[in-house]
């Protein structure tokens, strides 16, 4: 090899170390299919946070906070999805049937209230879910933003109804309101219960869908996950996939540890899949509960899932709303004998949807000074595992 | 000559693909959604008025044994502020543990847990779990061993850590894990965070969090659920341990790590904080700026970086919600992160390293 050669050789790979050099310093970020999660602490392109809670009247509201980590200006699609319930005869708002007068039935709606909204370079903003956010902090048109360098658009609506729960998604898109590819968003979610002197606060992350760089076709179908093409995916995935099976360490309802308890949990799950452009919610889907207990013991429950599941453990495999019977339940530590336990939560796919879930945990601890008498904690649960099937955001 | 200038410009390109497979492939995956096979409770208190509640799973079929790490970091005097001349303690204290396939177990730090096999209220006990001293402000670490006591990488932990006070108030955070590589165990006790033998910590932490003394929206305005005529500020704290650890030379990690805030205008400022053994501090001492009177915004979002020449961080972030009647509620919430601390490319070389200690 002569001189002139080797530095030419030396110019090329001082070039590649240079790309080399740029390129692993994304090394972290997300870059395919294998390194883009579902995840809860790193930026993403579709945020879900599966409880939004408002009563006034009984002192709750929730703050969302979301955020962007870009430099540059991030626009931002946002649906509040009503999960409340209404009794069949009366359309009051009710969570179970033994809610509703007579025999009426407590009928689950699902309807969705949308907003668009731009973020500004590296901006945290927040919001009561009851209040939403007539003017943005970047807001020029409206006198604020002095010191702004970029401008914010769009306006924040309150929750549709005085009392609400439901859950609230928000994706990344473009100028003409195309989903990107970029993982730019960040959020929370903290629940606040205050009852004149009483006061609860209790917080969870918002679940990240990272987008795959490279795979967006920009088009309103996201498809989140799966390898296998279909008519609705027929490039497979575009956002990372949800898990096959989330992942919740729990302690079982009524044991105590140490000084605390006796503690009860309830349960937030959300389907992956969700059709926003005709407003229809999703297909049921079958939620399958496999629990070990510290002895190793095994037991397995179900229940049928549509647009949004929110229960107490015990309710899981009894009556809802029906305490008598929570005993029994294999959710409750005098069934399962031992405090701790850990369930395998599994949404059973279908022939046209992987049928992927999310969600996240809430503790409840008797208090002093808690409204009610109990404090709450949250926590978001672990993953594992992705489905061989897309689940599908279908955007208007 | 034109020989010669082939071969090395075919050289440099072999080493464009080489190279381009190897920046494919490297990831840092310090995850708080996974298993792992190094796990940290950043924060655990046995204080007068606070407790921990542990968990620790197995996520696999088959058994698996810890080798865990109580970290007590109160001052030297704990009747003093630490600082220069009131150092931290960095007190380990260890033990072991083995888990059956599947199982979940839970202790109170306050009280340990016993290994008492006629005891089947609780289940199978996982090990001798010691308590730990009163007064305890510290941090847990639970690495995955073989039956041996040597580090393996199955990646089959995961935990979480309930604060519980006095009161009944609550706050819970999920452990940070670290998973295993491809190198992993390979160096024996000494544990590289390097992406090969186990994944490097973050390069940046993001808390996003009320400004120091925010008034609180829902007891406050505007919806005004509470009392709060003479204020009910929110307060933030944050939690950060240095990824590094010498347990076999009882050496602490340390860090410096720089602090970039940025408010709801986009106005930002900056500071600096030392991560010496364990750090829990408000983000009000992380810099000034983030009070609720210099912001001027509800919320913020800091950027916490470590100095690449020094070491990586994790931690989680606790707020506390108060009303007039001095009425508090905690709640924790685990942190964002970007990044990989270690990446050559990007001029970070320092290796985090946990050394166990022996047999």
């Amino acid at each position: 090899m002569t001189t002139k050669g080797v530095w030419s050789g030396a110019l090329v790979l001082g070039l590649v170390l240079a790309w080399s050099g740029a390129a692993s310093a994304q090394t972290g970020f997300c870059g395919d299919v294998d390194t883009c999660k579902v995840a809860t602490d790193r930026p993403a392109a579709v945020l879900i946070y599966p409880k939004i809670e408002v009563d006034p009247d009984a002192g709750v509201d929730t703050v969302v906070q979301l955020t962007t980590v870009s430099e540059a200006p991030v626009s931002v699609r946002c649906s509040y999805l009503n999960a409340n319930g209404h009794c069949s005869n009366d359309d009051s708002i009710c969570f179970a049937d033994i809610q509703c007068s007579g025999f009426a039935r407590c009928e689950q709606s699902w309807s969705e209230t949308d907003f668009r909204i731009t973020l500004t370079r590296l901006q945290p903003l927040s919001w009561n879910a009851s209040q939403g956010l007539t003017v943005l902090p970047c807001d020029f048109f409206t006198g604020g933003g002095v010191g702004c360098l970029q401008r914010n658009d769009g306006r924040i609506p309150p929750v549709p109804e005085d009392t609400f729960i439901g859950e609230l998604k928000c994706i990344e898109v473009d100028d003409s309101d195309a989903p990107l590819d970029f993982n730019d968003l960040i959020g929370e979610a903290t629940t606040v219960r205050s009852d004149g002197f009483a006061l609860d606060a209790s917080k969870y992350n918002a679940i990240g869908v990272q987008a795959i760089p490279g795979a967006n076709d920009h088009d309103n179908r996201l498809c989140l996950g799966g390898v296998i093409e279909t008519d609705k995916c027929p490039n497979a995935a575009e956002y990372a996939g949800c898990p096959q099976t989330l992942l919740m360490d729990h302690f079982f309802d009524g044991a105590s540890v140490g000084s605390a308890g006796p503690i009860t949990s309830a349960l937030t799950l959300v389907p992956c899949s969700e059709d926003l452009l005709n407003a229809t919610p999703a297909p049921a889907i079958t939620v399958q509960f496999l629990i070990f207990n510290e002895f190793e013991q095994r037991t397995s429950t179900s229940f049928r899932l549509r647009c949004f599941g929110h229960r107490n453990l015990s309710d899981i495999d009894t009556v809802v709303g029906s305490p008598g019977d929570d005993a029994s339940s294999i959710f409750s530590v005098n069934t399962q004998g031992t405090i701790a336990g850990q369930t395998r939560i599994t949404g059973v796919g279908s022939s046209g949807s992987a049928n992927g879930l999310v969600g996240f945990l809430e503790e409840f601890y008797p208090c002093d000074n808690g409204p009610g008498g109990f404090c709450t904690a949250a926590v978001n649960l672990h993953e594992q595992g992705r489905r061989a099937l897309s689940d599908v955001i279908q955007v208007p | 000559m034109r020989r010669g200038t082939g071969w090395g410009i075919r050289a440099g390109i072999g080493a464009f693909f080489l190279l381009a497979g190897l920046a494919g492939t490297a990831r840092a995956d310090v995850t708080v959604d996974e298993g792992g096979t190094i796990i940290i409770w950043p924060k655990v208190l046995n204080t007068q008025t606070r407790d921990t509640l542990i968990q620790l799973t197995n996520s696999g079929n088959t058994l698996i044994h810890a080798h865990c790490f109580y970290t007590d970091a109160r001052p030297q005097n704990p009747n003093q502020p630490p600082g220069p001349f009131n150092p931290l303690l960095w007190q380990e204290t260890d033990f072991f543990l083995w888990l059956t396939r599947q199982q979940p177990t839970a202790w109170s730090v306050r009280e340990g847990r016993s290994l008492n096999p006629i005891d089947h209220s609780l289940g199978f006990d996982p090990g001798a779990v010691p308590g730990v001293v009163p007064g305890f402000t510290g941090e847990l670490v639970c690495i995955e061993i073989d039956s041996g006591g040597m580090p393996i990488g199955a990646n089959k932990l995961r935990g979480e850590a309930t604060l519980v006070s006095s009161t009944g108030d609550v706050s819970k955070y999920s452990a940070v894990a670290i998973q295993a590589g491809p190198s992993a165990g390979q160096n024996g006790r000494t544990l590289e965070l390097d992406n090969d033998h186990y994944n490097s910590c973050p390069a940046t932490l993001i808390v996003n969090h009320f400004a120091s003394g925010a008034p609180d929206p829902v007891v406050g305005e505007p919806d005004n659920f509470g009392p709060c005529m003479s204020g009910c500020g929110i307060t933030t704290e944050v939690t950060l341990v240095p990824c590094s650890h010498d347990y076999e030379n009882q050496q602490p990690g340390h860090s410096q790590v720089s602090v970039a805030i940025t408010n709801e205008f986009e106005e930002r400022f900056s500071g600096s904080v030392a991560v010496d053994c364990w750090l829990n501090a408000s983000v009000s001492r992380l810099s000034s700026a983030t009070s609720y009177n210099v912001l001027g915004t509800l919320t913020a979002q800091t950027r916490l970086t470590p100095v690449s020449t020094s070491g990586g961080v994790v931690g989680i972030a606790e707020e506390t919600h108060t009303n007039d009647t001095g009425t508090q509620s905690r709640a924790a919430w685990n942190l964002q992160t970007e990044g990989s601390f270690f990446e050559p490319g990007a001029g970070r070389n320092v290796v985090d390293t946990i050394v166990m200690t022996g047999e």
